[in-house]
């Protein structure tokens, strides 16, 4: 059924949809933002929604179970220099509780207590444009969670995900990126950036998170995208690596 | 042209990716243990006459928390508080058998369940033993059933004096899993490692067989656990053997319908010994063990060493001590209780430390 739905889906960005007055962008790693109007999602991708020139929200279809807001805002831009501020904030418990629950993927234990905490990330994004159509973007941010108590907090250890649960452990987390995004010829585009995240719940504790992406540009509003991330890590049990490899599809209204 | 080249790239790298081990749970066939020794050295006599050996399936330092896989509770995890708290018990246990070697079952050494303590490393710093070598039976970066996590549990051989060549060797996987399962499932092992005490060459080999597969697995383990102890044996060493090898001796009285037996899980269900009747008839035939079979035969409770009842008592033997030497008479004990071993030992794990003296020719 999912795959029906995603072939419909297809079919009707390819024929039925509008034409773009842009390409297909999906860019969340830079300071771009969504043309006013403009909705773009991936089967494993947030929905993001141009609200103006500047300004994009963004959520997840995990929203159903983790409640979540995102906003993007673009607020300075000087020839190819500019800047913007993610702000987002979200609820896990919902989420959290249910991977607790009997059958749920065996991430967390069912006797797991989640209290009510919500998560706050905030980052700060510097673009440069440091050659036509090639993206360098530079990325700073921290993670809190104001929460009612830690007792009971479950860990969630598993790989790429422990870096974005940590804080539900800790005071804060922080993490710096490097992004960049360059067009290949009119229809493949190349993404590259490495993230690392400071995760103070384990002494020395870190995540560095190197991945690499080609996206092709099926037609104005459909793309295809694979690549892998890759994570060297220092979790509760020591240094880890792994890696996750990846397929997805975009769609543009 | 493009798109074919993108497309075989992509499945060239999927398929490098895919045929590695993504969480790191697999072993080599032979490979080297881990070294361990204590943060401070206790004295070891130069030339011992006997060794006192033990053998103890410590449950990861559960005590008698109730774990889901027991069908008793519901826990998963510990605190670290609990962790320590219970290896407090069994070092004092150990400290009071004050063995020179012990084979320990069941170590957590990097665990989330164990709240990530060596429990390995503790002991060895909280008791009079020096030197331990660890084979690991059960790793992963995560093993994603029942919230368990991070996961590093196995066998360990501790002793007063160093070891040498250490070595882990794997045993047959069950074959009774699908593929995903057997890919998280325990990877059980033989401990081999070698002592030279005046000028004799002791072998070490400790195991942990298979608990609940269906397919034979476990009588394979036996039968390597034993042929390794012949190989040994054979090239002149000294040897003692032993570990929980999860089946009763021979002429066991009762062989099924434990009372303590209440999972209806099939995973967990290990309650019906019946066609294992004679699966150590060979070891019991070639080297002597720590509690004679006469011995046993005769009564066999007071050598029962578990239960998975906390609030009951022990009513199977499943840990054994073998050596191609000799026991000194009437030196095996079970420590099932105060009476028998001078502590409570119902608290402290679902097994029964066993131990017994050895003469030194």
């Amino acid at each position: 059924m999912s795959r029906l739905f995603a072939a419909l889906l297809c079919l009707w960005a390819i024929f039925c949809g509008r034409a773009l007055a842009e390409p297909l962008v999906v860019s969340s790693d830079s300071t771009r933002t969504l043309p006013e109007g403009r909705i773009e999602t991936g089967v494993f991708q947030p929905v993001r929604y141009g609200l103006h020139d500047g300004l994009e929200l963004s959520s997840h279809i995990l929203m159903l179970v983790n409640p979540q807001l995102q906003a993007k805002w673009r607020f300075f831009e000087r020839g190819r220099y500019s800047s913007a501020a993610v702000g987002r904030l979200s609820y896990p418990k919902p989420l959290l509780d249910l991977l607790a629950g009997e059958g749920a993927l065996g991430l967390l234990p069912e006797d797991s207590r989640v209290p009510q905490v919500l998560v706050l990330d905030m980052d700060a994004l510097a673009t440069a444009e440091w050659m036509p159509e090639q993206l360098l973007t530079l990325s700073a941010g921290i993670s809190v969670a104001p929460r009612g108590s830690a007792e009971g907090m479950p860990l969630l250890d598993f790989p790429f995900l422990y870096a974005r649960f940590a804080v539900l452990k800790t005071t804060a987390v922080y993490r710096a990126g490097l992004g960049y995004e360059a067009m290949l010829g009119a229809r493949f585009r190349l993404a590259a950036d490495v993230k690392l995240f400071f995760l103070p719940v384990v002494d020395g504790g870190f995540s560095l998170e190197p991945g690499l992406s080609l996206r092709w540009l099926l037609a104005e509003h459909v793309a295809l995208e694979a690549g892998a991330r890759f994570e060297y890590a220092r979790y509760p049990p020591g240094m880890q690596f792994h890696y996750l490899p990846f397929i997805d599809a975009l769609f543009a209204w | 042209m493009i798109l074919a080249s993108f497309v075989r790239v992509l499945l060239l790298c999927t398929l490098a990716l895919c045929a590695c081990d993504p969480f790191h749970v697999e072993f080599d066939k032979i490979e080297p243990a881990e070294r361990y020794q204590a943060g401070e050295l206790s004295a070891a006599p130069a030339a011992p006459t006997q060794l006192k050996v033990m053998t103890w399936n410590v449950k990861f330092g559960g005590g008698r928390i109730d774990f889901f896989f027991d069908c008793f509770g519901d826990r998963v995890l510990m605190s670290k508080a609990e962790v320590v708290a219970n290896l407090e018990a069994i070092a004092a246990k150990i400290r009071q058998v004050d063995p020179d070697l012990v084979f320990l079952q069941e170590v957590d050494i990097n665990s989330k369940r164990g709240a990530f303590v060596n429990q390995l490393q503790w002991l060895l710093d909280h008791t009079d033993l020096n030197h331990g070598a660890y084979g690991s039976q059960w790793r992963a970066d995560f093993v994603p059933s029942d919230g368990l996590g991070a996961m590093d549990d196995g066998n360990a051989i501790l002793s007063r004096w160093p070891l040498r060549d250490a070595t882990r060797l794997a045993l047959p996987l069950r074959s009774d899993q699908d593929a995903l399962t057997r890919y998280f499932y325990l990877r059980r092992n033989i401990l081999r490692a070698h002592l030279e005490l005046a000028e004799r060459e002791i072998a070490l080999v400790a195991t942990h067989t298979d608990a609940y597969g269906d397919d034979g697995t476990k009588l394979r383990h036996i039968e390597a656990f034993e042929a390794e102890l012949d190989a040994l044996r054979d090239d002149g060493a000294l040897v003692i053997g032993g570990g929980d090898l999860n089946t009763l001796p021979p002429g066991s009285d009762k062989q099924h319908d434990f009372p303590d037996a209440v999972c209806t899980d099939e995973d967990f269900i290990a309650d019906d010994y019946r066609a294992e009747a004679e699966w150590l008839a060979g070891l019991y035939g070639s080297y002597a063990p720590a509690v004679a079979l006469e011995d046993y035969q005769a009564d066999n409770a007071a050598h029962f060493t578990h239960t998975v009842d906390g609030r009951g008592f022990w009513n199977r033997k499943l840990d054994y001590l073998f050596t191609s030497g000799q026991w000194q008479p009437d030196s095996a004990l079970t420590h099932q209780d105060q009476a028998r071993g001078g502590m409570e030992t119902m608290p402290l794990s679902d097994h029964a430390p066993l131990s017994a003296v050895l003469e030194l020719p």
